[in-house]
């Protein structure tokens, strides 16, 4: 007599169904929540709302790049320097009495500190009160999550787990009974890694907040790749310090900006990210978005020395 | 086609571009002082259009950039597309063992040998210090772009203790 | 294919599209046509500014620069390909190129260098140029450029050898003011003269660009203003002959907006006031 394997009372393929039922079952759910709390995706053909630099920032990369922006204005405004220690910070001249309360913190440590380094910088501002007033003004305006909403999204990624150690355990159980475990490794496997990258998605903008992003983004594309020399900080603001390093190399070194940042850019920007190289054609791009290299088009003119 | 000999014309021209970009052995009749024109400016569109597409490695340089790229601008040519990104490899790879790069330049050499595979799968990864240690991992999937990610390596406490002087 | 002569289309004044020049050029008003590099297009297709010039009714011309006609070789069917696709993506009414070399020995120059004057390249060119318009499908007009360094045992000027090969080709003049300026200026001749002699009867479009002098020699950079001596040349144009478009072409230290407007402003002024006096005589 055969007898058909069956590991707990259930054959595989049963279990299969059920498991794939579950997994539809949480993800339905998953999607559902994140809808609730972050809101319906918009594509709002209103005007964008006039959104102040820093908390586009803050919304954009975190207090990280809040930080980042206003330090890039003041080094663009002259107000402050690079100390004689690479990646440290000195006033060299007088801040506008008008200066933002973020600017206005970021000089001061400065102030307090000569020489102070980025690292130090970052440190002491990333939780600090002009930080927290801009959060709380996003948060209000509903473009910001609430932390308990935060909470929430977060937490979902239990159902993963649960689902991964259920699927890990008739895994176990199926080996040691000699049944066939691939599909249902397969599954596991994917499920563990939509769980990584549920959790490191790191949601914070809410729908709205993210639209926003999007199309104040779409409106000052020219930033991305080709910010000029007054509008550092903007471009920071809205492309992450990946524009910095196009814009400004030597203020991107001093501020710590990690050469492959690439702040919520698509994959079809990366191409365009590195020196300007826009990918695909024939030709494989050139530099910036010009003819570059050629007599044509970038820097040196046509036929401008032969 | 026709039966127009383009040999002579063909040998004659990279003669003249060789002698441009090496900056010297004009063939007989050129102005020397026009062809020394003609050359730098040559080389300097070059290392401009690197400099602008490669800003860390430029920085990491320093004053040492121009005087390095025009040596190896002297030695060779551009590259067929133009591209200042594969130029710039070129120039990495030939600055030789003695040049140590600096981690931001280091990143942007493995991100540029990412973006200019165009076929295949390309992974490479480096560990990186600055500004906080981490191993970056370049992936050029053969179906798509090159995607990278940056996974921290020490949980060193990024909140460290600061120095309790307050004015 | 097409060859003849110069088209009755007119396109005004006009800017070289950049990346950096995008928000500038979209805020100009009176702008008739945009210039765009052939080789900066890529599979994503032409840039969002350049399609937005066209929506508001700007015409697109390419331009190429990596063809090499005056080179030993034959041009590359799969450049050529490119040039015409980047055609048809833009509704171009004609494309670009130029009279000179980019590679040679197996070696990239990443610059324009220029072609001997003589009878052997005229005839290399002819049948690269013949080559190239069959493949593409609207009509070449092809650009002379500046040169810092000349070929010796030249048998004709530059306005003879343009127009010997223009007549061959049939092809039409993109015409450089500032490269006539700067062959006159670094070779030692009379530019208006030989402006004069120049195939005024093919102008597709004229190119005026910046340069500076640096040594007692004047390069064609394309990164500063436009010296006084150009916009002569343009007015001095239009009193020959009613060129049927002019472009400002900036490619590096690009200028605030306003700056640019002023640049296109002059150039207007400079053709206005020489067809004033082409009417008068």
């Amino acid at each position: 007599m055969i007898r058909i394997a069956t590991t707990w009372g259930i054959s595989d393929p049963q279990f299969l169904w059920f498991y794939a039922g579950l997994c539809a079952v949480a993800s339905a759910t998953i999607w559902r929540v994140r809808r609730r709390i972050l809101g319906a995706p918009q594509r709002s053909t209103d005007p964008t709302p006039d959104i102040d630099l820093y908390k586009l920032a803050l919304l954009n990369g975190g207090p990280q790049l809040a930080v980042t922006t206003a330090a890039t204005k003041l080094h663009q405004d002259g107000v402050l320097a690079e100390g004689i220690a690479p990646r440290t910070h000195v006033v060299a001249g007088s801040l506008d009495p008008e200066a933002e309360p973020l600017e206005r913190a970021v000089f001061e440590s400065v102030r307090r500190e000569p020489a102070i380094s980025t690292e130090l910088l970052r440190l002491e501002l990333a939780d600090s009160e002009p930080i927290e007033r801009l959060a709380s003004e996003l948060r209000s305006a509903g473009l910001l999550l609430e932390d308990d909403a935060a909470r929430r999204l977060r937490r979902l990624w239990l159902f993963g787990a649960v689902l991964a150690l259920l699927g890990v355990a008739r895994v176990v159980a199926g080996l040691r009974d000699g049944a066939e475990v691939g599909y249902l490794t397969v599954m596991v496997v994917g499920i563990v890694a939509a769980t990584v990258w549920l959790i490191r998605r790191h949601t914070t903008m809410t729908a709205r907040g993210r639209e926003i992003v999007r199309a104040t983004r779409e409106d000052r594309r020219d930033l991305r790749r080709v910010p000029l020399p007054g509008e550092s900080a903007t471009a920071v603001a809205l492309f992450g310090g990946a524009a910095l390093w196009l814009a400004d190399p030597a203020l991107a070194s001093t501020l710590d900006v990690p050469r492959e940042e690439v702040a919520h850019w698509n994959r079809n920007d990366y191409a365009c990210s590195v020196g300007g190289s826009c990918g695909g054609g024939a030709f494989g791009g050139h530099g910036a978005g010009c003819g570059g290299g050629h007599g044509g088009g970038c820097g040196g003119g046509c036929g401008g020395g032969g | 086609m026709s039966g127009i000999d383009r040999s002579g014309y063909a040998a004659r021209q990279a003669l003249l571009l060789d002698a441009l970009l090496r900056g010297d052995g004009y063939p007989a009749g050129f102005a020397a002082a026009q062809a020394d024109a003609a050359g730098r400016s040559l080389r300097r569109k070059r290392a401009r259009a690197v400099a602008r597409a490669w800003p860390a490695l430029t920085l990491d340089l320093g004053d040492v950039f121009d005087t390095r790229f025009d040596a190896f601008a002297r030695a060779t040519g551009a590259p067929a597309s133009g591209d200042p990104l594969r130029d710039g490899l070129a120039f990495v790879r030939r600055l030789g063992h003695d040049t140590r790069l600096g981690d931001d330049a280091r990143a942007e050499v493995l991100l540029a040998r990412a973006a200019l595979r165009r076929r295949g799968l390309f992974v490479a990864a480096a560990c990186l210090r600055r500004p906080y240690r981490r191993l970056l991992v370049v992936v050029r999937l053969p179906w798509g772009g090159p995607v990278h990610v940056s996974v921290p390596t020490a949980h060193a406490a990024r909140r460290r203790r600061r120095p309790a002087r307050r004015a | 294919m097409m060859r003849g002569l110069a088209t009755t289309r007119r396109f005004g004044h006009g800017a070289g599209w950049r990346p950096q020049l995008d928000a500038a050029i979209a805020r100009t008003d009176g702008l008739g046509f945009i210039e765009v590099v052939a080789e900066s297009i890529g599979a994503p297709g032409l840039p969002g500014g350049v399609v937005a010039a066209r929506m508001r009714g700007l015409q697109v011309v390419p331009h190429g620069v990596s063809l090499s006609l005056g080179g030993a070789e034959r041009p590359d069917p799969d450049r050529l390909a490119h040039l015409a696709a980047v055609a048809e993506l833009g509704g171009a009414p004609l494309v670009s190129e130029h009279i000179a070399f980019v590679r040679a020995g197996g070696r990239e120059s990443g610059h324009l260098l220029p072609v001997p004057r003589t009878r052997e390249a005229l005839e290399i060119l002819g049948e690269n140029v013949a080559i190239a318009q069959d493949a593409l499908p609207v009509p070449l007009a092809l650009e002379h450029v500046a040169a810092l360094v000349e070929w010796p045992g030249a048998e004709m000027d530059e306005a003879t050898f343009v127009c010997e090969l223009l007549d061959r080709t049939g092809a039409l003049l993109l015409l450089d003011l500032s490269n006539v300026y700067a062959n006159a200026h670094n070779h030692g001749y009379d530019a208006l003269e030989s402006l004069a002699r120049f195939p005024l009867d093919r102008i597709a479009y004229v190119h005026v660009g910046g340069g500076t002098f640096r040594d007692g020699v004047y390069h064609d950079t394309h990164a500063h203003p436009v010296v006084p001596g150009v916009l002569r040349l343009v007015e001095a144009l239009f009193a020959m002959t009613d060129a049927p478009g002019v472009l400002l072409e900036r490619d590096d230290d690009f200028p605030p907006e306003a700056e640019l407007a002023a640049e296109l402003r002059a150039i207007a002024d400079a053709a206005r006031r020489g067809g004033e006096q082409r009417v008068r005589d």
